[in-house]
């Protein structure tokens, strides 16, 4: 599902955000992606929903690379992908429902599926009596689970998430980390950027490390491309 | 699949949105676009009245052919037929010495006694030829007279376009100092909805960054802000077209219109309706060309 060969990622600053990366994300695999501030774990996440392009490398999504990928065909990927951030990321004006619905309008669904989709996953994340509240009423729990049904209303093949518990109490954080679990057991490929190592020892899944923008654990790491890969 | 009524309903939600959230920007913008409009469409009232007043004498303007005294009747009519079958005359009228003398004594009653006291006939027979309007230019007038001045039984040919090539120019002048005025104001009126439209950009930054991150098109992001910018223009259009049609209004039935007949030249008449919707139009087109070029240099999309 995700592939990256030898990407390195360099901005202004002399030392690179992320240096020869490669990894193998299988598809409905659950992944996390840890290190220390600056390792360069939101580089790598914002490089896999092409907010930007790799210096050397190639980034592949389903055999696609999207480091290649032409600007106008940028949206569809991102409609594959829902992306969580640790700032909710939600629109004041807004409330529940229409910051969730407000999704499924720009990709230009149907009304009528636009709403069932919306109360659909609304539900699902347990936010039913939260419907007509703006964020500023809601706590963070739910303000993040607000911003996961966003990522999730168009049912998107990967979920990518950073830090997505980094403004909650544990307990709270493990209610969002029990939900990850759940929408990854329906098929959706998870990868979740956090520093929280106690948050990963306790689900048990693979971990993905870097450090100073390098990979140092858990990379699966494939030398050359696939036969079958695109470029 | 997105219908285009409904792609149309939603820009335009989000248009309204923008418009309505920076009312008062939107609003300055819209005036900044008038006034630029409103500066162009006093030249336009101008030049469009010059421009009317100049046709309307060219409409008369007349080549006289002088015939010689001795002409014959056959030799005139050869002539006459001949000029009438040229590609650049509408009509031929023979005029004899007496009505000549006539016409004279008609346009200048007091000068009627000299035409008496010179004795016989002072003034010459001619052919008057009238011009199709295609050809009331110099160059077709002087090919004309090239052509028919060595005829035979021609004396003379006499023209008067000078008067009507100054007031061409004039026309041409009030026409490029309209453009030239126009085109500066226009520039401040980009620059004023330009800065409008950055900044509706920025108050939405975050709203632009969550369309994109979840798949919205560059167009479908952009539209809005072109449709906002276009109602600003379009807006600032009809202001300018309002306020032509009340100075006009103002002038005409001033007195200081009617103690100056030469006013009625310059601003007698209110350009048609489609002259002022086209201003509205140029509003809007004003309106988009400014979201386009700002959207662009915001760089966001």
């Amino acid at each position: 599902m995700i592939q990256l060969f030898h990407v390195t990622k360099k901005y202004a600053a002399a030392t690179p955000a992320l240096s020869d990366v490669s990894l193998h994300i299988e598809k409905g695999e659950f992944v996390f992606l840890t290190g220390p501030s600056g390792a360069g774990k939101t580089t790598l996440l914002r490089l896999l929903f092409r907010d930007e392009i790799p210096s050397a490398g190639q980034v592949l999504v389903r055999n696609e690379n999207i480091a290649t990928m032409p600007r106008r065909r940028v949206p569809g990927l991102r409609r594959q992908i829902g992306v969580v951030f640790q700032d909710f990321k939600l629109l004041p004006r807004k409330t529940v429902f229409e910051n969730v619905a407000y999704a499924t309008q720009v990709i230009g669904m149907p009304p009528r599926e636009q709403r069932a989709r919306t109360y659909q996953v609304i539900e699902m994340l347990g936010l039913n009596h939260r419907l007509h509240n703006y964020p500023e009423q809601l706590s963070g729990g739910e303000q993040q689970r607000v911003a996961i049904a966003r990522a999730l209303v168009n049912r998107p093949l990967i979920l990518l998430a950073d830090e997505p518990t980094g403004n909650l109490d544990p307990d709270l954080a493990l209610e969002i980390m029990t939900l990850f679990k759940q929408i990854n057991s329906h098929g959706t490929t998870v990868l979740i950027a956090t520093h929280d190592r106690e948050m990963i020892r306790r689900m048990q899944r693979r971990v993905i490390a870097l450090e100073n923008g390098m990979l140092v654990a858990g990379g699966d790491t494939m030398a050359e491309l696939p036969a079958g890969g695109r470029a | 699949m997105r219908t285009p009524l409904r792609a149309l309903r939603q820009c335009a939600r989000e248009a309204w949105e923008g418009l309505h959230r920076n009312a008062s920007l939107s609003l300055l913008a819209a005036v900044a676009i008038g006034i630029a409009l409103y500066i162009g469409g006093l030249f336009l009232l101008v030049r469009f009245n010059l421009e009317r007043f100049v046709r309307a004498l060219g409409s008369d303007l007349q080549v006289q052919i002088y015939l010689a005294d001795d002409a014959t009747a056959e030799t005139v009519e050869r002539l006459k037929n001949e000029v009438l079958s040229d590609p650049a005359v509408e009509g031929v009228a023979t005029v004899s010495r007496d009505q000549a003398r006539q016409r004279f004594e008609a346009t200048f009653p007091a000068l009627r006694d000299l035409a008496r006291q010179i004795g016989g006939a002072p003034f010459p027979a001619s052919i008057d030829v009238t011009l199709r309007p295609a050809y009331r230019t110099v160059e077709a007038i002087d090919l004309l007279v090239k052509s028919y001045r060595k005829a035979p039984g021609v004396a003379d040919i006499r023209f008067d376009l000078g008067w009507l090539q100054r007031l061409s120019g004039i026309v041409a002048l009030v026409e490029r100092g309209g453009f030239a005025v126009g085109a500066l104001l226009a520039l401040a009126a980009l620059v004023s909805v330009g800065a409008t439209v950055r900044l509706t950009v920025l108050a939405r930054r975050e709203e632009i960054e969550i369309m994109k991150l979840v798949g919205a098109t560059a167009a479908f992001i952009r539209a809005p802000f072109l449709l906002a910018a276009a109602v600003q223009g379009l807006l600032g259009g009809a202001l300018a077209a309002g306020a032509l049609l009340l100075t006009f209004r103002l002038v005409v039935r001033s007195e200081f219109y009617r103690a100056n007949p030469f006013l009625s030249i310059v601003v007698g008449r209110l350009p048609p309706a489609p002259h002022l919707a086209a201003l509205a139009a140029a509003g809007a087109l004003l309106g988009l060309v400014a979201a386009a070029l700002s959207l662009r240099r915001a760089g966001t999309f």
